[in-house]
């Protein structure tokens, strides 16, 4: 958009001063290009997701393979470390480097189809109540209620103590516990678009339902969800960590970061690199979709920072 | 009536990504004491940014740059920030826009009044509180102790900007500057306001700056006028002349958009400007409303110097200078 | 007031009953509890009789109010471990976690709020940035990491804090640490967003019109605005703290209800597991109705 070039009667032409003034997604285009949080961020998700999709080629070793002969070498680091198990190994000798890119699939495996389950699970909840309001909104904001309610750890706990840790159990439970946000931002976002001109237009026009649910509130919707989801999969993939590490999330052999911290527990204090390396995965993967998170939120609606 | 303010060549300018932004160009200001002077203009025109410069309430990002600014014969220039504290709210009294805004939710309204007699006078509560009461008194308001124990959110508009004007009033201010204290009011409270406003001016003998884009609100209390364009002044006078002789372009066009009381002949047609306000970024010696005018000519391009087709009655353009009166 | 209050409480009961619907059928999920009681030599003759005697071959809801009617006076049966009465095993424990939950939450506000002020007072400058990174860093720390960590170096390196148990208050302050480092960064950046939105609000810009002092302004005028939010999550954190011990607790051989829980949970004590499961809600649905009557005292605008 730019200002009109006017032209006065006679002989005279001023030129108004133009402003060239972009489109919104152009803007957010821009942004994004500046916004160092994001592109580090971004960076190091796709680097763990490359090396999570590629783990079968990257990894020098098969993550369950014992050799009792080199249990707890060091890393490459340490006296006694070398280039063959760059990251060392740990109580039954397995490669901790191979450990670690596997570990990599498990989590992010984990947090991103979890974050899925809950994001549709949450978002249509919350849709659905912000758009029709009335009992139906109250019975959504119940089921929010005792939702919020319960004590998310513990309930975790107890769900994979009793149907197991496999992945796909764990995927379930953490799906069904972290859905309240997206429920809580869907179904307030969708209470202020219903009362916009667009929506009362198209109603107006004689629109179903759920034509305008899908056509009008979802696009309008999609920013904040998608925002939500990043920061929830950083919190999936810590609670996850949490439970392997009490036992109760991945079982062993299976390689998660947080089961690794356990079994590198018990020697802690002679070889604190086997419970270091996995937690230092962790926080930095968190970190960087945290950053993910925070930019695109950033980009997208630039109003205060947060 | 001594002259109280003097603002010499006063600018602002703001950076932003695409170069610095000349909010204010150029203002003089002369306040005297007893005398409301009402600065006019379109939104955006810099007229509240004036007197937020002359406070120094702007932002850091804010540069302000003048000759001189005096007020009851101190440089507000080179003043401290602690000093210049000292001065706001005790000598130098501000009334906002929307007082809804503009009061704090929580505090009472009594707490407000008295927080700022209490702050300038080292007082005591009690002391406040009877200056608070003794103020609302005078300004008409029934029951003032029940008010001074309400909320903001439980006054209506009015009140709440009756409020405002209290608390500007609490130290007994030389200058009030009101910034478009009635815009965010309903009509009819409007002439009760600004006919307040002007009664306490009377009464306390001080010097009333009123911020404004209704010109209704400056043919009824004026006595100086500044109309301001583009961020700078374009005409200014006593506002007898100026009403009487609009000379600059801008100033004639606003008077013919408006029905104003005593000038507006019956039938008569409003007219428009056509057009947008230019940008204020980049070069602005040249004259901002060139773009818009009837009668621009190619040296309207170049630096535009003052001219003043009658004593006390400045104007702002090159067509000023002929002694053809422009019709 | 009065029809907030009540209002309020019915949803809570609704709730609650919810919740403890949601805690009683969790554990019966576990597929045959009776042959687990069983023991894995019983008979089917046996395990019908452990049925029996524990009354789970009648109707869900009829096991379901029966504990109902049990819990609401105060019997919420035995452990099925130490056949103790699992009220006292709470009410022994809820001290302990008591403590820690509300230590690490003054821990976190202590830290946060100043540093969320002093932010969004000198935004974007070297000080903002620190603090948005320290959020960053305390929100992506895995706790049980963390922990193991401050043990490290602590208690083993250093030497100058117990590791494990909870007698002496020394032994508290590794545990609180921990936990109010997860928690602190979403304090911190919703005082720093409440101080941002406040300070660039009108009625900052009347408080800097009339002259104030600096400290008034801000901490007065301004924090008085930015800290309702704050207050609000205080109450709501509290009861997740509370729920969300679990980890600390263990880790440090606190013997609070985190830790009854997770030994519970592993053992499959029912009976245990499930009130704490209800207890904990309860406590979070309490507080939240305390942190809305907070609310309404600080901020005169919400009339009840």
């Amino acid at each position: 958009m730019s200002a009109p070039v006017l032209s006065q009667t006679g002989d005279m032409a001023v030129e108004a001063r133009e402003i060239q003034v972009p489109s919104p997604r152009e803007l957010a285009r821009r942004r994004a290009r500046r916004h160092i949080g994001l592109i580090l961020g971004g960076a190091v998700v796709a680097f763990a997701v490359f090396v999570a999709l590629l783990a079968p080629y990257l990894a020098p070793f098969d993550p369950y393979d014992q050799d009792l002969t080199q249990r707890l070498i060091g890393p490459v680091w340490q006296d006694g470390g070398s280039w063959v198990h760059p990251l060392g190994t740990d109580g039954f000798g397995r490669d901790y480097l191979s450990r670690l890119i596997y570990g990599a699939r498990i989590s992010l495996l984990i947090g991103f189809s979890a974050a899925l389950i809950a994001g549709l699970l949450g978002s249509t909840l919350g849709i659905v109540g912000g758009y029709f309001g009335g009992t139906v909104d109250a019975a959504v904001v119940y089921l929010i209620n005792v939702k919020l309610a319960l004590p998310v750890v513990l309930v975790a706990l107890s769900l994979a103590a009793i149907v197991g840790g496999s992945i796909s159990s764990l995927i379930l439970i953490m799906g069904f516990l972290t859905w309240d946000r997206y429920a809580v931002v869907t179904r307030s976002v969708t209470q202020q678009l219903r009362s916009r001109e667009f929506v009362l237009s198209a109603q107006a026009a004689g629109a179903s339902h759920g034509w305008i649910l899908v056509r009008e509130i979802l696009p309008n919707v999609m920013n904040h969800i998608i925002v939500v989801a990043s920061l929830e999969i950083a919190i999936i993939i810590l609670i996850e960590a949490a439970l392997s590490f009490l036992g109760l999330g991945v079982r062993p052999p299976t390689p998660s970061w947080g089961l690794m911290v356990a079994e590198g527990r018990s020697f802690l204090f002679f070889k604190p690199y086997l419970v270091v390396i996995p937690g230092i995965a962790i926080f930095l993967l968190v970190i960087a979709i945290n950053m993910a998170g925070d930019g695109l939120r950033d980009v997208m609606s630039p109003e205060g920072r947060e | 009536m001594a002259t109280l303010l003097h603002v010499d060549d006063l600018s602002v300018d703001i950076e932003t990504p695409v170069g610095p932004l000349h909010a204010v160009s150029k203002v003089c200001v002369r306040g005297s004491s007893g005398e409301t002077l009402c600065r006019v203009g379109e939104s955006g025109c810099g007229k509240t940014m004036t007197a937020l410069a002359l406070m120094r309430l702007l932002p850091r990002r804010a540069a302000v740059r003048a000759g001189a600014i005096t007020f009851e014969g101190r440089d507000l220039l080179t003043l401290s920030d602690a000093d210049m504290a000292a001065l706001r709210g005790d000598r130098l009294g501000m009334i906002f826009q929307d007082p809804m805004t503009s009061l704090n939710p929580v505090f009472t309204i009594g707490d407000q009044l008295e927080e700022v007699y209490r702050r300038h006078r080292a007082a005591g509560h009690r002391e406040a509180r009877e200056r608070a009461e003794y103020l609302l008194q005078r300004i008409g308001i029934m029951s003032p102790a029940l008010r001074l124990s309400q909320y903001p959110h439980e006054l209506s508009g009015g009140l709440r900007q009756r409020m405002m004007i209290a608390m500007a009033l609490m130290c007994g201010p030389s200058l009030i500057i009101a910034d478009e204290p009635t815009t965010a009011l309903d009509v009819t409270v409007q002439v009760q306001i600004l006919r307040l406003l002007v009664e306490l001016q009377r009464e306390f003998r001080m010097a009333l700056i009123l911020i404004t884009h209704n010109l209704g609100v400056v043919a009824r209390v004026a006595d100086q006028v500044a109309v301001m364009y583009g961020g700078t002044i374009v005409e200014a006078g006593r506002a007898a002349d100026v009403f009487a002789r609009p000379t600059h372009p801008y100033t004639r066009a606003l008077l013919a958009c408006v029905p104003v009381p005593g000038r507006t002949k019956q039938h008569g047609r409003l007219g428009s400007i056509p057009g947008i306000v230019p940008s204020l970024i980049g070069d602005v010696r040249s004259c901002a409303f060139r773009n818009r005018c009837d009668h621009a000519q190619p040296a309207c391009a170049g630096e535009i110097t003052v001219h003043e087709p009658a004593p006390g009655h400045a104007v702002r353009c090159l067509l000023a200078a002929t002694s053809e009166v422009v019709r | 007031m009065l029809r907030f209050l009540i209002q309020r409480t019915v949803i809570a009961v609704l709730v609650a009953v919810t919740v403890s619907i949601i805690g009683f059928s969790l554990l019966r999920l576990s597929g045959d509890i009776a042959s687990v009681l069983a023991g894995e030599t019983a008979k089917p003759a046996d395990v019908a009789r452990v049925a029996h005697a524990y009354g789970l071959d009648r109707p869900f809801y009829i096991q379901y109010l029966d504990w109902a009617w049990h819990a609401l006076r105060g019997d919420l049966g035995q452990s099925l471990f130490t056949h103790e009465p699992v009220a006292g095993l709470i009410l022994d424990r809820i001290g302990v976690t008591a403590i820690l939950a509300v230590s690490s939450l003054i821990f976190a506000l202590v830290i946060a709020v100043p540093l969320g002020v002093l932010a969004a007072l000198r935004v974007n400058t070297w000080v903002d940035r620190t603090a948005l990174t320290l959020a960053v860093f305390g929100q992506a720390i895995p706790i049980f990491w963390f922990a193991l960590i401050l043990i490290f170096v602590l208690g083993v390196m250093l030497r100058v804090l117990p590791i494990s148990g909870s007698a002496t208050p020394a032994h508290f302050v590794m545990p609180t640490i921990t936990l109010g480092v997860a928690t602190m960064p979403a304090f911190m950046r919703l005082t720093r967003t409440g101080m941002l939105e406040v300070m660039a609000s009108d009625y900052i810009r009347t408080a800097w019109a009339k002259g104030l002092h600096p400290a008034s302004v801000i901490f007065k005028h301004a924090l008085r605005n930015a800290i309702l939010p704050v207050v609000s999550l205080s109450a709501v954190s509290l009861g997740f703290l509370l729920g969300g011990s679990v980890i600390v607790e263990s880790i440090f051989a606190l013997n609070g209800i985190g830790l009854l829980a997770y030994n519970s949970i592993t053992r499959i004590d029912f009976p245990v597991v499930q009130s704490i499961l209800v207890f904990l809600s309860l406590c979070y649905i309490a507080l939240t109705l305390i942190s809305d009557l907070i609310n309404a005292r600080l901020d005169p605008r919400i009339r009840l």
